[in-house]
């Protein structure tokens, strides 16, 4: 009888899945840009092309997507600094994009910052503020005890009595890996468990549940993209593991990028999802590109996970 | 304003003209007293006649005389009266069934000839106790799923709630119990109807010219009438299937005068995957059920008065547990009604229903983990009071009138969120006061034997009253930049709707009928759906100073043919109907937006318009019987603020539909139905580029144009058979020793149904993912179709004693 009811309980719940193509027509693509202005840093603009949503992505089509005729101006309030292409340090991971390397640009808080892209005879604008941060009171790890070693981090926060606040964290593992996982990460012991700043899910919000308040709250970990770390799979994803020693990236940003981010994440985990309508991104690109251009005011913190 | 009461008593008198006497009464089922809805009562020499109302009664007013009068009812055995009409007469009917009650087919428990004489376009009445023999997924037998097989009614497919009606959308059909709204008529995310069949006494959807006498709504009424209970003898009727039971308990409180009826229904998935998780497993205590209740009690306080109290409990329970990680939620939601009635008769010609309504249904989702805890619900509740009035002046006119009146309270959002002992401030619950009201005149008149019209006229009102608070958001920052508050009562916004309906019928020569209508109207309550399919999630929200009133008008004409003597009917319906005021969320809006917020700052508005060619061709009688009809039909919507403006297809445009329903009486006690039906795909929304976040490593979709690409066709076939046990058993008289059949106390049948009988995988929705690995340079992507129910055979004994 037990058997029956399975069997019942698996008709119910199966669902058939398969493979599904559908012929779409060549569309026209265009450029996109990735900009961050960020306390403490020199600015980063990664332009790219889109592909064909079905287009196979490999290290010819990855190479080929960067643009690197762009004509890119950042103007801060005062000074209009022509951006050079060259390679960008984008939280640790070196990349193809416009940056400059002159001292007078290296972001403020406070600041506001407007950005032109011309691509051929294309053009772009957008417009970004480094915001004052709002430092972390204090931060601790608790370990799940059915989870042993695994558990969150969790900070005490205190939100400023003005409304509008939007904040973003981010977080990195700068241990090192002590054993190997089962192959491909069978050779990762001795490395940095992560190589920048991560941001989980629902990483970005603004201050309108919680203004002017004090409260704790818990943070998973992060994952990097749709690049799968050792510990992405199994019962450690997204827990921090004692003996994890955590930078913190608390940073505050503006409300376009709190929607930006929000869609993003939300779009990343629910590509088809009946519980979401499918919707493009609230860019803040205006013109004839896509893409954001963000602002950070970055507070950095350091926790041993004990 | 004054003249207005003289001009209608005036209009009324007039139509009672001459030296006439009425014959008028109720018409009940002789062996439970139940009234009988829609029973024709004709006097052939006058070639004249009405018809019963969903209280059973009926009203004929004739020039004195002597006439004979037919009653007849489908599955019911004609009666013939002789009525000497010298004055007023007040004849109570009681109709038999007829032995050859199973030939007839599940749609239309109307009189043979009612699909080419009556004026109503596109209004169909579906025989209940029929419907049990159609096949039904996991045999629970369905009024929601049954109504989907007709041309012009689409289902949104598995797993979505609601349902279609010629370009509407699912908020767009007025769903009414014992005349009580029901919001949300779907268990279990559209897989069940919320309604029980066992309590059912009569199904009718209207999805063409909506008389003036139904309002608030665009696309169509489905209009439910409880049973009264037995009013001669206890009876009890049930089912065991293999996911839910039902029990129906029936019988008189005093014989003739009160009787009452209560049906329960539980699905017991959460009981049977229970052994399957251990004590000890982390999900121990989660599961899903749904459980409904209906009542109703009825009393004939006196010949011209009676009473009805019904009412409706339901609710679907989702609860999700998980002990290592200390988290838990449980999402609840359902509808409640109640409905006070009082039947009066003035005198022969003028019937009043008075009724007062209340509707409620809520949406929860609570939960928590490690010290957080959050409550997010929404709902809506009405308190409704009305008063039909139906005059039957003579026998070429019936007049109905009446007024309505409802206060709304919606709850579109409300949140609640702490941490640890910290409250965080979710803002005020917004509560929305709407006062709604009609007034309505109709009648229904047989200008020559050819030409019958039925004109109409309502007049809606809709006024938002507060308290409110309404606020002014800064686009560029999310901040309040300034609020309006509004005190108790203090009006923030009214509409008005002028609602002229008009349908007419022109008889021909050969059995068949030309019809056409027209039917303007406001709907002031809306259905805003975050998701890509309706889902219990979705908002009700009423009309503000930013939500206009949806505004539908629909010109429809048909024509209509009997055939073989009625055995059967055909018709070729074509219509148009233009959409106002539509709404939609904007694209990334999220339930938390709506705290401190008002929703409507979330929503945009727009306009759309639908149509199509209906065919319908049925076999009424006979052993084997059944319908076909298939839909061609085009919608298209338009937003100002999705896809820059452009026209797209909306989300249950489908351009062709097919249903066949066929049942085949095998044997005295044997009964085969089978179903196909056949869809083109759902409208869909497809990424058609990508580009790599190389700050945050993901890859960003850019979607199509709105519904630009189709899934893959929808198609299907169940079937069912039906085995009644024997009905009766031998028994042998002690004294003669003599062998006699007598009837069994309990009599039962066994349902055997198979869902999806070829395996179909019909799409329920689409993921993308990709395979490979971005680290070694190689990634390949992909779409995915996932399908629900694969064949599905289902078992279920039902009884009745």
């Amino acid at each position: 009888m037990k058997k029956f009811f399975y069997i019942l309980c698996v008709l119910l719940l199966i669902n058939c899945q398969k493979e599904i193509e559908f012929d779409l027509p060549d569309v026209e693509q265009t450029f996109v840009l990735e900009a961050v202005v960020e306390s403490g840093l020199p600015p980063r603009v990664i332009v790219t092309n889109t592909q064909g949503y079905f287009d196979p992505l490999d290290s010819n089509s990855f190479l080929n997507m960067f643009v690197d005729n762009a004509m890119v101006e950042l103007h801060d309030g005062d000074t209009t600094f022509e951006l050079v292409y060259s390679f960008v340090n984008s939280n640790g991971v070196i990349l193809p994009g416009y940056t400059s390397f002159d001292p007078e640009i290296i972001g403020q808080y406070g600041k506001n910052y407007t950005l032109h892209v011309q691509v051929g005879d294309k053009e772009a604008h957008a417009k970004a503020q480094i915001p004052h941060p709002v430092i972390l009171d204090s931060l601790w790890f608790f370990a799940y005890e059915a989870y042993d070693s695994l558990g969150f981090i969790w900070a005490k926060f205190t939100d400023p009595d003005t409304v509008g606040n939007c904040y973003r964290w981010f977080a990195q593992r700068i241990n090192s890996y002590t054993y190997n996982y089962d192959p491909p990460f069978d050779n990762v012991k001795g490395t940095m468990k992560d190589n920048r700043p991560l941001a989980p899910i629902g990483s970005s919000t603004d201050d309108k549940l919680f203004n002017g308040l004090s409260f704790d709250f818990a943070v998973p970990r992060g994952e990097d993209g749709i690049l799968e770390g050792p510990d992405d799979q199994g019962p450690e994803r997204g827990f921090y593991k004692r003996g994890d020693t955590v930078l913190v990236k608390s940073t505050t940003t503006t409300y376009p990028t709190y929607l930006y981010v929000r869609a993003m994440e939300n779009q990343a985990v629910s590509n088809g999802s009946i519980f979401s309508s499918p919707g493009n991104l609230p860019y803040n690109v205006e013109g004839d590109g896509l893409g954001v251009f963000i602002g950070y005011g970055v507070s950095y913190d350091t926790l041993i996970c004990e | 304003m004054k003249f207005l009461p003289t001009l209608l008593l005036t209009f009324l008198y007039c139509l009672g003209y001459g030296q006439q006497y009425t014959l008028s009464g109720y018409v009940k089922d002789a062996s439970s007293g139940e009234g009988l809805i829609g029973v024709s009562v004709f006097v052939e020499e006058l070639g004249q006649g009405t018809t019963t109302n969903v209280y059973g009664f009926y009203s004929l007013t004739l020039n004195q005389g002597s006439y004979k009068v037919k009653y007849s009812y489908v599955g019911y055995k004609d009666f013939f009266e002789d009525a000497i009409l010298n004055t007023n007469v007040r004849k109570n009917i009681d109709l038999s069934e007829s032995d050859d009650l199973l030939q007839e087919v599940v749609v239309e428990a109307e009189q043979s000839d009612e699909n080419t004489k009556g004026t109503q376009m596109g209004k169909i009445d579906l025989n209940i106790d029929k419907i049990k023999t159609i096949p039904a997924f996991m045999g629970e037998v369905d009024v929601l799923k049954t109504i989907q097989f007709l041309p012009g009614v689409q289902s949104g497919g598995e797993g979505n709630t609601g349902f279609y009606v010629r370009g509407g959308g699912p908020d767009q059909n007025l769903i009414l119990l014992d005349e009580a709204t029901v919001y949300n008529a779907s268990h279990l995310f559209g897989f069940f109807s919320v309604f029980n069949a066992d309590a059912i006494k009569n199904v009718s959807l209207t999805k063409g010219g909506m008389p003036a006498n139904y309002g608030g709504r665009l696309a169509s009424v489905l209009d439910i009438t409880m049973k009264d209970g037995n009013y001669k003898s206890f009876h009890a009727d049930g089912g065991i299937g293999l996911i839910a039971s039902r029990l129906t308990l029936q019988g008189p409180i005093k014989e003739d005068t009160a009787s009452f009826i209560l049906s329960g229904r539980r699905t017991y998935i959460d009981v049977l995957t229970r052994p399957l998780i251990p004590d000890t497993s982390a999900f121990s205590g989660s599961g899903y059920f749904f459980y409904d209740l209906t009542a109703k009690l009825n009393w004939r306080l006196s010949d011209k008065d009676r009473l009805f109290l019904s009412g409706y409990f339901g609710r679907d329970v989702f609860t999700f547990n998980n002990a290592d990680l200390d988290f838990t939620f449980n999402v609840p939601w359902g509808n409640s009604t109640a409905s006070l009635r009082w039947n009066h008769l003035f005198n022969d010609r003028l019937f009043v229903n008075t009724s007062a309504v209340f509707t409620d249904y809520n949406f929860a989702f609570e939960g928590g983990s490690s010290g957080f805890t959050f409550r997010l619900s929404s709902g809506i509740r009405d308190g409704n009071l009305k008063q039909d009035f139906t005059y039957y002046p003579n026998s070429l006119h019936n007049v109905k009138f009446g007024w309505n009146y409802t206060l709304h309270r919606f709850i579109p959002s409300s949140l609640g969120a702490s941490s640890g002992d910290v409250e965080f401030d979710t803002g005020e619950d917004v509560k929305i006061f709407g006062n709604e009201a009609a007034i309505y005149l109709l009648d229904e008149w047989d200008v020559s034997e050819n030409f019958k019209i039925n004109a109409g006229f309502r007049l809606s009102m809709y006024q938002h009253v507060g308290p409110f608070t309404r606020y002014y958001k800064n686009p560029n920052s999310g901040v309040t930049d300034s609020t309006t508050v509004y005190g108790d009562f203090e009006s923030v916004k009214t509409y008005y709707g002028p609602e002229p309906r008009l349908s007419a019928r022109y008889l021909l020569k050969d059995n068949s009928s030309f019809k056409f209508g027209i039917a303007h109207n406001y709907q002031y309550i809306h259905l805003a759906s975050i998701s890509s399919v309706s889902l219990p999630t979705d908002l009700w929200f009423p009309s503000t100073e930013l939500v206009k009133p949806q505004i539908g008008t629909q010109y429809s004409m048909g024509y209509f043919k009997n055939f073989f003597d009625n055995k059967y009917e055909g018709s070729v319906e074509v219509y148009y109907k233009d959409l106002q005021n539509l709404i939609e969320y904007k694209e990334n809006s999220f339930p938390e937006d709506n705290l401190s917020n008002n929703v409507d700052n979330q929503l945009t508005f727009g306009r759309g318009y639908s149509y199509g060619a209906e065919f319908f061709l049925k076999k009424r009688v006979g052993d084997f019987n059944g319908w076909v009809g298939y839909t061609w039909s085009k919608t298209m919507r338009q937003f100002d603020e999705i896809d820059d403006g452009g026209w797209f297809p909306a989300k249950y445009d489908r351009r062709h539909d097919l249903s066949v329903v066929l049942q085949y009486q095998l044997s005295e006690r044997v009964n085969i139905g089978g179903v196909f039906i056949y869809a083109t795909g759902n409208s869909l929304t497809l990424p058609e580029r990508r580009w790599f976040s190389l700050e945050e490593n993901r890859l960003i979709t850019v979607w199509s144009d709105r519904n630009a690409y189709r899934l893959d066709p929808y198609h299907r076939m169940d079937l069912s058979v039906t085995v009644d046990a024997k009905s009766t058993k031998k028994q042998v008289d002690k004294d003669s020793g003599k062998v006699n059949m007598v009837k069994k106390k309990v009599i039962s049948s066994w349902n055997f149904s198979v869902y999806n009988l070829y395996n179909r995988a019909n799409p329920y929705f689409i993921f993308f993912d990709y395979s490979g690995d971005p680290l070694q340079g190689s990634v390949e992507f992909g779409a995915n179709q996932v399908s629900l129910f694969p064949i599905l055979p289902s078992i279920t004994w039902n009884f009745k004693f």
